[in-house]
């Protein structure tokens, strides 16, 4: 695949809930090493977007495609299309008691290499990435989520991600629960880890603004009763910021049929 | 009921004289009491049924042999010292010099009641009383196996003592009974092991007292891996002194009927207990667990968790008590039934039950029942596990969360390898 070649293609996508028609026709290109910023009001649909993506099995896909690398995403299970190199960064990450936190970081890379990690070189990886992270060594010792904080969950799903090297990683409010300072380290990281795979497109999907005062997204989307109904730079965060959502209310909300 | 001559075959030819006269005396009360107890009614619940096993057909098992078999479940433990029983006769007895020279007694009952009576006939019966129910009326009547364990006081002992008995006769009753004293201040872990092989039908009946004196610390890990036909009734009694604490963990993973009850009385201050219990059904496997956490004096506690994996039509009954005392203040008590359903068939039912007379006193219970968290599911599947492995991950983390609470990393990997040996022998057969 080519570096200018589209990363992910999102063509007239359209998805339920139950009967609940959510996304209603998105239309969305990612080129490989893209950073896009997805934003709307709560309810417009950008978490489900994510787990439509990423293949949650609550949602179904009522029309519309999605090619991922040249393939259609949409046929593959989930664990194909984190081979594959999708991720996405969970808003609520669950937790699994008993299942320790080093086997199923090692377990989840030896499965996206596709070949055995030794301990020795996991150790080494794993250590250089934590470091990124400003996280302590014990935290591996414990239990996938379990007691972990709010910042602790988010600094995990990074961890992941850095990992794993993705080829399009979506971060679904990966800002949300995070204190300031947490917040500025986890965003430095998830730059850090752009820099160092300069072909990996991002879509940060974020309520606020705040997220992108330290990731510079070169494409802003907004989101709204399950249509991206404005795009633009970086300039539309700050517009939004400014205004809020209500404008975006006023001009797009569709008339309630009867 | 008919009490007919053929009803009782198998239970009077088992019903045979031992040397001590105490104990033969105790044989025979119990013996009458079997016969004048009514079986207990079922409890006023919609169970599941439960499947029944044809007593008439069972006969008295032959004499025992140390087979492969055993030899090799015997040597995946490292242990102190070990004592192996099949068809409720010794085979094989293994007590190094130095254990013994600390005055550690490890024996069939049988023998210990040739040799130390007295010792015996002071704790017998002290924890478990030999007509407490039916069922242990009958096994004091007629239990063939069993083992004595003694710890003297303040004896330590850092490896466990390894307790093997099998059942190699088909169709055959197997009836032991168990005492294990552990003197003040003394340390022992115990794992009892329980095996059979193949398909055929058995009933056993297990009885074990556990007597802890004062500032005792005792460690039980029980397999209970019977063959997938196999009745069987255990009853696990232990009676803790001052300060003393006793784990137990309870692996279940045999047998088409099985009914556990595990009893601990906290009889005097400080007395702790934990109760971990790990049941994995398969087939139409049939499990009932009764518990009672017995508060009977102050600042005593008590925590209880209970995991049951279920698959195919495999059921679990959980009934558990916490009973605290009207004296029993300043005690702790907890208490957690959770069963996972791995699929449409299998079913439980839990009934935590709480009965506090105490007015100053921490408890809790909990009970849970359903399948895998699909969440967790697609949390795996998103970053690369398969679907089965996604599954295999969560119900090892599952039963997991029971074992790691040994506090004893030695048992805890040696418990770990069994169960991945068991899991591995369940693995279905892979679609062509």
């Amino acid at each position: 695949m080519q570096n200018n070649d589209a990363c992910l293609i999102i063509k007239d996508l359209h998805a339920n809930v139950g009967d609940k028609p959510i996304l209603k026709g998105v239309n969305l290109t990612i080129g490989a090493g893209e950073k896009h910023a997805l934003m709307g009001p709560n309810g417009s649909g950008k978490s489900t977007l994510s787990n439509v993506l990423m293949g949650h099995p609550n949602y179904t896909i009522t029309s519309g495609e999605v090619i991922f690398r040249g393939e259609n995403l949409l046929e593959l299970a989930p664990d194909e299309r984190a081979r594959k190199g999708l991720f996405l960064a969970f808003q609520y990450p669950v937790s699994i008691p008993g299942v320790k936190v080093f086997q199923f970081l090692r377990n989840m890379l030896q499965s996206r290499r596709g070949t055995d990690v030794s301990v020795r070189d996991f150790r080494k990886l794993l250590k250089e990435k934590m470091g990124l992270l400003n996280m302590r060594e014990e935290f591996v010792k414990r239990y996938l989520n379990e007691g972990f904080s709010g910042g602790e969950k988010k600094r995990h799903e990074i961890l992941q991600m850095a990992l794993l090297e993705p080829a399009l990683a979506l971060l679904d409010e990966t800002d949300s629960g995070l204190d300031i300072d947490a917040l500025k380290t986890v965003c430095e990281s998830i730059n850090a880890v752009a820099a160092t795979n300069p072909d990996m497109g991002l879509l940060i999907i974020t309520h606020y603004q705040r997220m992108l005062n330290y990731i510079q997204p070169d494409f802003v989307h907004i989101l709204f009763e399950g249509r991206i109904v404005k795009s633009g730079g970086k300039e539309l965060a700050l517009e939004l910021e400014a205004n809020g959502y209500e404008l975006i209310e006023k001009q797009f909300r569709q008339p309630v049929s009867v | 009921m008919a009490k007919t001559e053929t009803l009782y075959r198998w239970q009077e030819a088992l019903h045979t004289p031992v040397s001590a006269a105490w104990m033969q005396t105790l044989r025979q009360n119990a013996w009458q009491a079997y016969q004048d107890m009514a079986d207990p009614l079922p409890p006023q619940r919609n169970l599941r049924k439960a499947p029944i096993l044809d007593r008439e057909g069972l006969q008295v098992p032959g004499a025992g042999s140390f087979s492969d078999a055993l030899k090799e479940r015997q040597q995946s433990w490292q242990f102190a010292a070990a004592l192996v029983q099949d068809n409720g006769a010794e085979v094989a007895l293994t007590l190094p010099q130095e254990v013994q020279a600390q005055g550690v007694i490890l024996t069939s009952l049988k023998t210990a009641l040739e040799q130390h009576s007295d010792l015996v006939q002071s704790h017998f019966g002290t924890a478990c009383a030999p007509t407490a129910t039916r069922a242990v009326a009958l096994n004091a009547a007629c239990w063939q196996g069993g083992l004595f364990l003694y710890v003297p006081k303040n004896i330590e002992l850092q490896l466990p003592v390894y307790f093997l008995q099998s059942l190699s006769t088909a169709q055959s009753a197997l009836l032991s009974r168990s005492l294990v004293v552990v003197e003040r201040g003394a340390k022992v872990s115990l794992v009892l092991d329980s095996w059979s092989d193949g398909d055929n039908g058995a009933y056993v009946s297990d009885v074990l007292e556990v007597i802890a004196g004062d500032g005792a610390q005792v460690q039980l890990v029980a397999l209970q891996a019977w063959s997938t036909q196999a009745h069987v009734e255990t009853v696990r009694q232990s009676k803790l002194g001052r300060d003393a604490h006793c784990t137990d963990l309870q692996v279940t993973t045999g047998a088409a009927y099985h009914h556990a009850s595990n009893l601990v009385d906290l009889m005097q201050n400080g007395a702790n207990t934990r109760l971990l219990g790990l049941t994995l059904g398969s087939r139409q496997a049939w499990y009932r667990q009764d518990t009672l956490q017995n508060h009977l004096c102050p600042h005593t506690q008590s925590k209880l968790v209970y995991h049951s994996v279920l698959r195919d039509q495999a059921y679990s009954f959980y009934n558990g008590m916490i009973y605290v005392d009207k004296v029993a203040q300043q005690t702790e008590s907890y208490q957690l039934s959770r069963n996972l359903l791995l699929s449409d068939a299998s079913r439980a039912d839990a009934i935590p039950n709480l009965e506090i007379f105490a007015d100053d006193v921490q408890s809790g219970h909990g009970a849970s029942i359903g399948g895998l968290d699909p969440d967790q599911r697609f949390y795996l599947m998103s970053r690369g596990f398969d679907r089965r492995t996604a599954e295999d991950l969560i119900v090892e983390g599952f039963m997991e969360e029971v074992i790691l609470q040994l506090d004893n990393e030695v048992l805890i990997e040696q418990v770990k390898h069994h169960l991945a040996m068991y899991l591995l022998g369940q693995e279905p057969e892979e679609e062509a």
